[in-house]
């Protein structure tokens, strides 16, 4: 955490709304982007982030320093998720750890054949598809991508075990791969 | 996790553009807060319920006690308490008083310190 971001948290704490304002300013953004790919709706996206910055400004006398703000926070926004969202939850815990042994290391040769414009079309065709995954797998990638959480940070936040956010990821990667391989027979 | 920038898969995922956050949002959610922060300081918790209503009912506890106690325990209680009058324990009865008295004043001090803390700066 800044040295910055440490003062605004600590006048935040006793009750400087200002200051809160200023880290609401600097996490805004990646607190909406991940409620607005958890829901998939802006409008209830917009509505979890306000409730969740609320409650987080209610709940700061009691957050602990040595902790994190940022995780404190999409913890707080996550729940906010699922429980809009249950079946979020569920299919969270389907994801099971016995199932990665089963599936094979992906392929990386996709680099060799692309070329560079392929390869910005790719993208654009891959983003398109990362929304297209299920809402559980997109929530992880979201975590992990957009806000470069690690595996520990990932698994604390959504309450699994570390193996079933590395299948979830996998699983996630894999598709993605085979949605590339779809679009390269295609073009 | 080994990371492969030329992997177009790994490329993607790190490089989605994030969503504009919508206009007014950041206006929206500091009204909530400042807020949430006036109701907050006025609001009065089930604790504080659950004390003044024991406290109120003490007095009215201690009586229907003292008149449902059988008459045996009455005449021990009477006997105990000229036991206790005859061992002259006056002053330790005074200081008992004086240190009921003295965390009274501090408990309504306390109390007082957290209901006139000074408003927000910011409002």
């Amino acid at each position: 955490m800044e040295l910055r971001e440490r003062d605004w948290l600590k006048r935040a704490k006793n009750g400087d709304a200002d200051a809160f304002g200023m880290l609401v300013s600097l996490h805004e953004r990646y607190v909406y982007n991940l409620a607005l790919r958890t829901l998939g709706n802006p409008q209830d996206a917009q509505d979890v982030v306000q409730d969740g910055f609320v409650r987080a400004w209610m709940a700061l006398p009691g957050f602990r320093a040595d902790s994190e703000f940022r995780t404190w926070l999409y913890r707080i926004v996550l729940n906010l998720c699922l429980n809009r969202f249950p079946r979020l939850r569920r299919d969270l815990a389907a994801l099971s750890d016995e199932e990665l042994a089963e599936l094979p290391e992906p392929a990386s040769h996709a680099r060799d054949v692309l070329s560079i414009l392929e390869a910005d079309e790719a993208r654009t065709s891959l983003q398109r598809e990362i929304f297209r995954l299920p809402e559980s797998q997109r929530l992880l990638v979201t975590l992990r991508y957009q806000d470069e959480l690690s595996y520990e940070e990932i698994a604390s936040l959504v309450n699994l075990p570390l193996g079933t956010v590395k299948t979830g990821l996998f699983r996630a990667r894999q598709r993605l791969r085979q949605a590339l391989s779809v679009y390269q027979e295609q073009i | 996790m080994k990371i492969d920038e030329f992997d177009p898969i790994e490329n993607a995922l790190r490089n989605q553009p994030l969503a504009e956050l919508p206009a007014g949002l950041h206006r929206r959610v500091m009204s909530h807060v400042r807020l949430t922060r006036q109701a907050q300081r006025f609001q009065i918790g089930w604790i504080d319920l659950a004390v003044s209503l024991f406290f109120g009912l003490l007095p009215v506890l201690i009586a229907f006690g003292w008149k449902s106690l059988p008459r045996e325990a009455g005449l021990y209680l009477n006997y105990y308490w000229m036991v206790f009058q005859s061992m002259n324990l006056e002053p330790l009865v005074w200081l008992a008083i004086l240190a009921g008295l003295l965390s009274l004043v501090l408990m309504f001090a306390a109390s007082l310190r957290l209901s006139l803390q000074p408003p927000l700066r910011s409002e």
